[in-house]
């Protein structure tokens, strides 16, 4: 695909919505894993997917407009998102079953860097994000979680307590970008034809 | 030496060899299809220059114009005909022609 067709892409997705939806799925986790209810990390992604399209319609078309890409962009994006899904489906398994099992491991420095995996492994589809929307922006959040799961596990804190670190920065940066978009574009007052 | 044999260039199509709307055109050229308020934004454009240029485009039939409802909404959405599509190749082909005939 095109120079011009990447830009435009890569424009469609600078609104921040995504990374919203990205830092509040982080804190979410975060906290219903700091609340010991681990399942919450496969019902977090299963509310906010359905979310997205409605937000999206609601407070960003209004401004930003309707497109639709082309049936090669679509198709890359749908191979992408499949293996995207099926990499997070693997992480949240590995996850769940190393911290499920975590005092059964006989060797005590993996468990205390288990607590690190979690936000590592949310690292990836960070980046395979940043890699499929073709925006800098969450590859910092990739580095992000990368810090907090490397510093959270040495220094022996709890998965929850470290997603929540890495979401706070997350969230501010991305709510920063959406509210810059909301700045920038007012909702259009109608067509002029 | 007589004027009459002047030198033959490549054909410019003039309603392409407009900023605005070749601007339209490749915006269109590397999307399905997008809305009014999409193109404002991204062209860069006012309101009422798009709506003339983008209007002339569909006149001549480079664009298609499909006027709707998005609940009370009215949303129309514009998209390059294959028309228009072999307008803006042939349009590239004649201006890199023309271009590579100048000197350095």
């Amino acid at each position: 695909m095109g120079a011009i067709e990447n830009r435009v892409y890569r424009a469609y997705w600078n609104d921040g919505l995504l990374d919203v939806f990205a830092a509040v799925g982080v804190l979410a986790i975060g906290i219903s894993w700091s609340f010991d209810f681990i399942v919450g990390g496969a019902i977090t992604p299963a509310l906010l997917v359905p979310l997205w399209g409605p937000f999206r319609q609601r407070f960003i078309e209004p401004r930003l407009g309707t497109v639709e890409f082309s049936e090669k962009r679509e198709r890359t994006n749908r191979s992408r998102l499949l293996l995207l899904i099926l990499l997070g489906i693997g992480a949240f398994a590995l996850v769940v079953s190393l911290y499920v099992l975590r005092d059964r491991l006989a060797l005590d420095p993996a468990v205390s860097l288990i607590a690190g995996l979690p936000a590592l492994l949310l690292a990836i589809p960070a980046a395979f994000t940043a890699m499929l929307i073709a925006t800098g922006r969450f590859l910092v959040y990739a580095t992000l979680l990368v810090i907090a799961g490397g510093v959270g596990a040495i220094s022996g804190w709890e998965p929850g307590p470290i997603l929540v670190t890495a979401g706070i920065p997350i969230l501010l940066i991305a709510s920063t970008v959406l509210a810059r978009f909301f700045r920038n574009n007012p909702v259009a007052s109608g067509e002029q034809e | 030496m007589s004027h009459s044999d002047g030198i033959e260039l490549p054909p410019i199509d003039e309603l392409l060899h407009e900023p605005a709307r070749l601007r339209l055109l490749v915006l269109l050229s590397v999307v399905k299809r997008a809305d009014f308020t999409y193109l404002l934004n991204l062209s860069g454009m006012s309101k009422g220059n798009l709506s003339v240029q983008i209007n002339k485009l569909g006149d001549a039939r480079m664009v298609k114009i499909d006027k709707s409802f998005q609940g009370n909404r009215p949303r129309t959405m514009y998209e390059l005909t294959a028309q228009g599509r072999k307008a803006l190749r042939a349009y590239k082909k004649n201006m890199r022609a023309i271009l590579a005939a100048l000197p350095d």
